[in-house]
């Protein structure tokens, strides 16, 4: 407890550590939200140029207003020449990348190294006059906090959240689609500006507490970081704030702890906030990608090991692979794992897969044998192919081979009892099986005599002469006799037996 | 100027950086028809779409939209652009998307009324996306994808529709649907520009087809304009097939 109140509480007893994290919440924040929209319109590097072409604007602001009023007001000066220079920039900057050959990036480099040349030179010219250094331009003082700094901030603050809050729309259209937002209307040209406008707001108030580099910062990594974690604009916002007020409390304590430059602390656990993000983001990390990874069992592996556990025949796999492929099946729940010392059961999910699996295997033989392959080799070449169980063409398989219900070795080919989906929204009688029940949902051109839409049957096996599907329709005697084509025709969907019974009045 | 022309393109020409990109084009559209514009890669099919809702400076000539100048008839078009043009990994669903046909009718200081909503939810209704509408749009397919903008397109409810490729890299279901929401939006009286590349589907498509590569080939009805020698001519030798010629 001691520990407690003296590193965690003791600092929030002293004024200037809290004008420090308040006034360094507000211009974070104000950041991080307008940050948004700068990484998203890849602004960055203006956000960077519009911080330091500050100075001459700083600094010649200084030198009036200490012509104006000797000695006295200050602040107003700083703020107006800010002003001046950040207009200045924006408007060198356009002019410039518009004039032809110099790209913006190059044009943006080339104005505010220019104009922060020139700051340098009038600060160290008149730096008897003028009691700003580079120093605090660089990394503020976030424990000199003034009132009128905090005065500024919330102002300002307010400002630039009220637009973005009141404007979202305008801003995120013409962000994500500046043609569109200029067809119906909106001044595109302006939002820009207002958008560059506020980042020189949001600089010439931050600049005194945290510093240049630290305002760019401040602009980029939270929403940086809120990127890495959602796909949801307004959430972005919600997280690039919160992201930026912990870094502000954590740097200031860290500066505490280490005695270091405050402006500086603040940004550096910005940064290490983002490097854990960078790791541990749920969908765009660097860890959960590397899990999804290595968690990624072939999907060949896991088909054999599925089709080895219906054969009953170990899958021809290394130990390390089978073991993953086979805990991989467990935790999907196609395989469950009665006792440890028993061999893994399919369960019913898994045997239907399976028995996908096996189907294809057959059927790929089948195809091939027919089209002139010698078993053997027919066999060896489904091994591969059969991971290519693509249903469409299964079923052309299927059909090419008269619906067989053994293959080449005399093993029962199961029937394909999946529909429903998306994907494959109908099955037709001919890929059932003896057993099988289901009711008639739709026939594709003119219906058999003795069938419509609803009738409800149980197959039986094919006639072994003629190779028609038998069907036994409830309440009759005799069986149903049906050629394979109409058997293709009649869309099924199937009906457990006994539910078909019960269903039944008759 | 008539007013009974929806789209009214006189003598423009425009460039980027000193080279012109369209020269001297002229077409009128009446309204409530369908229009093909075809042209190889480069050939300003984009530009001119953006000429036509006043996005791009023109180095000469008008622009006309029933009978107003562009910049006078905001809000009379509605726009899907070219994939290539959208940053899919910008934080929007799907929903967000299509709401945004609803900005226009949204006056700054009100948030989306009920009713806008409501357009919104039919436009998604008619192109199938309901089910994703929380989606991230990057997190869809292309055709999907292309769907979700038809959808913003259709909630503008504006009187003038361009699509940049719609039909680019969709799947034979995703086309069909496409086509048919073409088809009920000129059945609405709505006028259609489509950017398109294939010479196949043109004729089944249009009412009219342009050809244009920089310059304004033709213009008119695809049986009179999809001549061979002509798309030879504009098309540079890049097109070996002309297999909407085998179809007769
Ligand atoms: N913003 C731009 N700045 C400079 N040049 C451009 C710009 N946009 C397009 N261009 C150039 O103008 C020409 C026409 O471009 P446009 O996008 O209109 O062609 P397109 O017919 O739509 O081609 P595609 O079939 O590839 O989409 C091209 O040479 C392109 O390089
Ligand atoms: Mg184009």
């Amino acid at each position: 407890m001691d520990w407690f109140d003296s590193v965690l509480l003791e600092p929030w007893r002293h004024a200037y550590f809290v004008k420090g994290a308040v006034g360094g919440s507000i211009i974070a924040v104000t950041c991080a939200v307008l940050g948004c929209y700068v990484i998203l319109r890849r602004m960055a590097f203006i956000g960077d140029a519009m911080s330091h072409a500050l100075l001459p604007g700083v600094g010649i602001g200084y030198l009036l207003m200490n012509a104006l009023f000797p000695g006295g007001f200050t602040a107003g000066g700083l703020l107006v020449g800010a002003g001046i220079a950040a207009l200045l920039t924006s408007l060198c900057i356009s002019f410039l990348s518009h004039s032809g050959r110099i790209a913006e990036d190059t044009a943006i480099g080339i104005v505010y190294t220019g104009l922060f040349a020139a700051g340098v030179v009038i600060l160290t010219r008149y730096q008897q006059h003028i009691n700003i250094d580079l120093n605090h331009f660089f990394q503020g003082d976030i424990y000199g906090v003034a009132w009128s700094d905090l005065w500024l901030g919330a102002v300002v603050g307010t400002i630039v959240l009220g637009l973005l809050i009141v404007f979202y729309r305008h801003f995120t259209l013409v962000s994500f689609d500046p043609t569109m937002a200029a067809s119906i209307g909106l001044p595109t040209q302006l939002l820009h500006i207002a958008l560059v406008g506020m980042i020189a707001l949001v600089c010439v108030a931050g600049i005194s507490m945290v510093g240049v580099i630290m305002i760019v910062g401040l602009l980029i990594t939270p929403p940086a970081l809120a990127y890495l974690l959602t796909d949801h604009l307004p959430r972005m916002m919600v997280y690039a704030a919160i992201i930026a007020i912990v870094s502000v409390i954590l740097g200031l304590y860290f500066s505490e702890w280490v005695n270091a430059s405050g402006g500086g602390a603040i940004m550096f656990m910005g940064f290490l906030l983002f490097l854990v993000g960078l790791v541990v983001a749920p969908r765009y990390g660097l860890l959960p990608a590397w899990r999804r990874r290595r968690r990624l069992v072939p999907q060949t592996d896991l088909e054999d090991v599925l089709k080895g556990a219906l054969e009953n025949e170990p899958p021809l796999l290394a130990p390390g692979r089978l073991n993953r492929a086979v805990r991989r099946l467990v935790a999907d729940g196609l395989l469950e794992v009665d006792r440890p010392d028993t061999a893994p059961q399919l369960t019913d999910v898994g045997r239907r897969e399976a028995e996908h699996i096996l189907r294809s295997h057959q059927l790929w033989e089948g195809h091939l044998v027919q089209g002139g392959m010698s078993p053997d080799e027919a066999h060896a070449a489904a091994e591969r192919l059969e991971h290519l169980h693509e249903r469409e063409i299964l079923d052309q398989f299927d059909d090419d081979l008269d619906h067989p219900e053994e293959d080449i070795h005399g093993v029962p080919v199961p029937g394909e009892r999946e529909a429903g989906t998306d994907e494959y929204p109908d099955l037709v009688m001919s890929l059932l099986r003896q057993g099988d029940s289901g009711r008639v949902t739709g026939c594709v051109g003119d219906w058999p005599a003795g069938i419509q839409a609803g009738t409800r049957f149980t197959l039986e096996a094919r006639n072994l002469e003629t190779g028609n599907w038998q069907v036994r329709l409830p309440g009759e005697q005799r069986l149903m006799q049906l050629a394979h084509n109409d058997a293709d025709r009649l869309k099924v969907e199937l009906v457990d037996e006994k539910t078909l019974l019960a269903a039944d009045p008759d | 100027m008539k007013p009974d022309f929806a789209i009214q393109v006189d003598h423009l020409t425009v460039s980027y950086g000193g080279k012109p990109v369209l020269v001297n084009i002229s077409l009128d559209v009446p309204a409530g028809m369908v229009v093909g514009i075809l042209g190889p890669n480069g050939a300003g099919k984009s530009t001119l779409i953006k000429a036509v809702m006043g996005f791009v400076p023109r180095d000469f000539g008008q622009v006309a939209l029933f009978g107003k100048s562009v910049e006078d008839a905001r809000g009379h078009v509605a726009y899907v652009p070219q994939r290539g043009q959208i940053d899919w990994s910008f934080p929007v669903t799907v929903w967000d998307v299509v709401l945004m046909g609803r900005y226009m009718v949204t006056p700054w200081y009100r948030s989306i009324k009920a009713r806008d909503r409501e357009l919104a939810l039919t436009a998604l209704e008619q192109v199938r996306m309901t089910d994703l509408r929380h989606r991230q749009i990057g997190q869809l397919s292309g055709g999907q994808q292309q769907r979700v903008f038809m959808a913003r397109a259709l909630a503008q409810q504006s009187p003038i529709l361009l699509l940049d490729e719609p039909f680019a890299g969709v799947d034979a279901a995703t086309e069909r649907a496409i086509a048919g929401l073409l088809k009920q939006s000129k059945a609405e009286g709505k006028t259609v520009m489509v950017v398109h590349h294939d010479l196949e589907t043109a004729a089944e498509f249009f009412d009219r087809v342009v050809i244009l590569n920089r310059r304004l080939y033709a213009y008119g009805e695809p049986v009179e304009v999809l001549q061979e020698s002509l798309l030879a001519e504009v098309y540079g030798g890049q097109l070996r097939t002309f297999s909407w010629n085998r179809k007769e």
